[in-house]
């Protein structure tokens, strides 16, 4: 006979009282500790883009109190603008050259490093020293070197009898911008270095034993063991290359509006789609149409990830079901 | 006992009524604000103690001494600086609760921000004012007044702190002279077309690198265009001040050289931009001239004092024969219709544009007085000061203000607008002509929008 049959009913009503109590006392332990985080993302996220996508019905100039409400007029005019689909096409062949370059780029330096050699600390350490440079004094570095005049990629360029070529202008200045963003490699080969510690050493072993050569390791073994990684280095690269700007707007000249803090001369080979929103925003002062671009290209962006999911997702290798995983 | 108040349906109706009711009524007013008209004088404030807030770029152009002096006058107020953000100012707006003083070129904000009652109304202050008499106050001043029309006409809205003639120009006197170029009377005019060909003899390029520019770095810009087409005759903007024009002769002559020299590669331009604006690169001869005004000599004073002796200061050049020497700025502050202590606000514009501040400013040769009883503190120590100042003197008989700005746009929103549109022409894709019909085109397009965006 168990203790439950033998307890009065006024001591089962007591039993099932406790174990509400100690629910709600879990449950309010759980929300008291989640609570600043969730706070901080109503106030700092879902009230900003909630009040993003008002503004995107509406023709406010950003300063006046007068919002008229314009309904879907600007998101007619996103989708339907040349210049949206420049911007984005842009943005898209930055994401096609920048993503594929620093994921394979870095998984290699990455291999490079983890081998045992002399200097691996030192070597490790100045890879990654780029990628722990704040990305404006990056960008005005490489404005240094690539200009015309007094540059050191056109002394370098002279050495071999070549004439000076214009970086920061026309198509050339699109050619600095992927070299900028290509330069912050250091931060994937940190992910693939650590990624790398997680190969097991018997799977690699085994497969040296059954003959598999340098190749065969890495396509058998290396690459579905840190698979899991890369989807997440692709995923996240995507979205910092898509949501490019700061450098597209510092490799600009100078500007015109002389101290006021806006760029007015941002060369159209880097009008990529966020440095469009920008000038929409402060130098058109279009607050509404620059929220609905925002809003298009919020879908664009998860539209993009949820196709990276879809196809490389299949490729990824799970030691663990994520579906069945818990915490 | 304590009487609780009763939440019914009804009572929340009509909570919620009110709410509505006072939000529709704000709307309204919204409305009415934004709607364009300049604003009704404000009265005149006392100045309340407290912070002062001004909005001004930082790197020291309102110094630390300039911030002591001013709270030594005024000890019951402490100024607070906040880089120039039009971001920030936006929001600010927006939220009610803006900086005390902004720090803006009255030649482009004026009709946009006394028109959506931006900024206060100062008639009332400059009346009364014991610093700053209208009587006293220089022409330059003009470009902060509107009418609700016109630009240089009506109510006062802001004071330039110090000013140029921003067409003048300077060359150094070493380079010139290399070229075989004879020496010019300073205070008489050059053309256009004369400056292309002296900066053309001036320019040394070898293996396609430049090693001296002759020119400027003439970068598109409205002010420039507007004041080069106004000594032609002509004007850019329409007299109602909604539409632009580029393709009038005198606009298509004003493209036409600015495309040549860009074209030519005499001067650094939008497809070939300096490293940094025309005083570095001027004093670190890499180009022979400066498209700069008066306040050049403080500059040059400052950052490479024997650089002086080398350079000329020179009259405005003509596009055609009507001399005029126009501002493109005249950069001074305005205070925004909602600021907290705008009793205070004045006092700064007194101090600084007007008085102990504005000495201090003027007598080291930053600029321009907005005060004729202050010219005579203009620096002339030196033959070199005295010779630029003689050459200002005789420019300011031909200060005209051109009306360059919009109350449908800031000017930042056409100079974009410029920018992107440049750049096939000076490649050679694109013939002045088109590029005036492209320039027409997408700059009436930004200020249709402007003008829909008021509700017009």
């Amino acid at each position: 006979m168990t203790a439950t049959a033998v307890s009065s009913p006024g001591a089962a009503v007591n039993g099932r009282r406790a174990g509400r109590r100690r629910r709600l006392r879990g449950g309010l332990a759980f929300y008291g500790f989640i609570s600043p985080w969730l706070i901080g993302t109503a106030a700092l996220t879902l009230f900003p883009v909630g009040y993003a996508v008002y503004l995107s019905f509406t023709d406010w100039n950003g300063m006046t109190s007068f919002k008229p409400w314009v309904g879907l007029a600007n998101y007619q005019q996103v989708l339907t603008s040349g210049d949206t689909m420049s911007t984005l096409s842009k943005t898209l062949v930055l994401t096609a050259v920048v993503v594929p370059v620093t994921i394979a780029g870095s998984l290699l330096l990455a291999m490079l490093l983890n081998r045992r050699m002399r200097g691996r600390s030192v070597l490790r350490m100045l890879i990654y020293i780029p990628a722990v440079v704040p990305p404006v004094a990056s960008a005005l570095i490489w404005k240094v070197i690539f200009d015309k005049n007094s540059g050191a990629a056109n002394r370098l360029l002279g050495l071999f009898n070549v004439n000076p070529v214009s970086w920061l202008t026309g198509g050339n200045v699109f050619i600095v911008l992927i070299v900028v963003l290509l330069w912050a490699l250091g931060s994937g080969i940190i992910i693939d270095l650590a990624a790398l510690q997680t190969v097991p050493a018997d799977q690699l072993e085994a497969a040296r034993v059954d003959g598999a050569g340098p190749f065969g390791r890495f396509r058998h073994v290396i690459l579905p063991a840190i698979s899991p990684i890369l989807l997440f280095q692709t995923v996240l690269t995507v979205i910092t290359t898509l949501q490019t700007f700061i450098p597209a707007i510092l490799l600009s000249p100078v500007s015109s509006a002389g101290g006021l803090g806006v760029f007015t001369n941002i060369p159209p080979a880097n009008q990529v789609y966020m440095v469009d929103v920008y000038e929409q925003f402060f130098n058109y002062s279009r607050y509404g149409y620059g929220s609905a671009m925002l809003v298009v290209f919020l879908f664009v962006i998860v539209a993009m990830t949820a196709l990276i999911f879809r196809f490389l997702g299949r490729g990824v290798f799970y030691t663990v079901d994520p579906t069945k995983a818990r915490a | 006992m304590v009487n609780t108040p009763e939440f019914t349906r009804r009572t929340l109706l009509k909570g919620f009524g009110a709410v509505a009711g006072a939000a529709g009524a704000a709307a309204l007013v919204g409305c009415s604000t934004g709607g364009g008209g300049s604003s009704a004088a404000a009265k005149v404030a006392d100045i309340k103690p407290g912070t002062l807030t001004i909005m001004s770029p930082s790197g020291g152009e309102i110094t630390s001494a300039s911030i002591a002096g001013f709270q030594k006058a005024y000890p019951q107020l402490k100024v607070t600086l906040i880089n120039s953000d039009p971001t920030r100012l936006n929001a600010m707006l927006a939220a009610g609760n803006p900086p005390d003083l902004v720090r803006d070129a009255g030649t482009d904000v004026t009709p946009y921000i006394a028109s959506q009652g931006l900024a206060t109304n100062l008639d009332p202050y400059f009346a009364q004012s014991t610093i700053l008499k209208p009587a006293d106050i220089m022409p330059v001043n003009d470009v902060w007044k509107w009418d609700g029309k016109q630009q240089g006409q009506g109510s006062r809205y802001g004071i330039a702190k110090d000013w140029s003639q921003d067409a003048m120009w300077w060359y150094n006197t070493e380079v010139w002279d290399a070229a075989g170029l004879p020496p010019r009377a300073p205070d008489t005019p050059v053309s256009y077309d004369e400056l292309l060909a002296n900066a053309k003899a001036m320019t040394k390029t070898a293996h396609g690198k430049t090693s001296m520019y002759g020119l400027w770095y003439v970068t598109p810009n409205i002010d420039y265009i507007a004041g080069m087409v106004a000594t032609a005759g002509g004007r850019i903007i329409s007299e109602d001040l909604t539409t632009v024009d580029f393709s009038s002769p005198e606009a298509m002559q004003a493209l036409q050289w600015i495309v040549t020299a860009g074209k030519e590669g005499l001067g650094y331009s939008v497809v070939n931009p300096p490293a940094d604006w025309d005083g570095p690169e001027l004093l670190a001869s890499k180009q022979a001239t400066a498209n700069q005004g008066y306040w050049f000599t403080g500059y040059a004073a400052t950052t490479n004092p024997a650089f002086e002796t080398k350079l000329q200061f020179n009259a405005a050049p003509l596009l055609g024969s009507t001399r005029i020497s126009p501002t493109y700025g005249a950069v001074g502050y305005w205070i925004p219709v909602k600021a907290a202590n705008p009793g205070a606000s004045f006092a700064w514009l007194e101090w600084y544009c007007g008085g102990a501040g504005a000495k201090a400013r003027i007598a080291a040769g930053d600029g321009l007085p907005s005060l004729h009883s202050l010219l005579p503190l203009l620096p002339q120590q030196s033959a070199y000061d005295s010779k630029a100042v003689a050459t200002q003197e005789n420019e300011l008989n031909y200060f005209h203000v051109v009306q360059v700005a919009s109350p449908y746009a800031q000017n930042t929103a056409i100079n974009t607008t410029l920018v992107k549109d440049f750049p096939p022409a000076i490649s050679g894709d694109l013939s002045v002509g088109a590029l005036a019909d492209k320039l027409t085109t997408d700059v009436n397009a930004v200020l249709a929008a402007g003008k829909k965006a008021l509700g017009q």
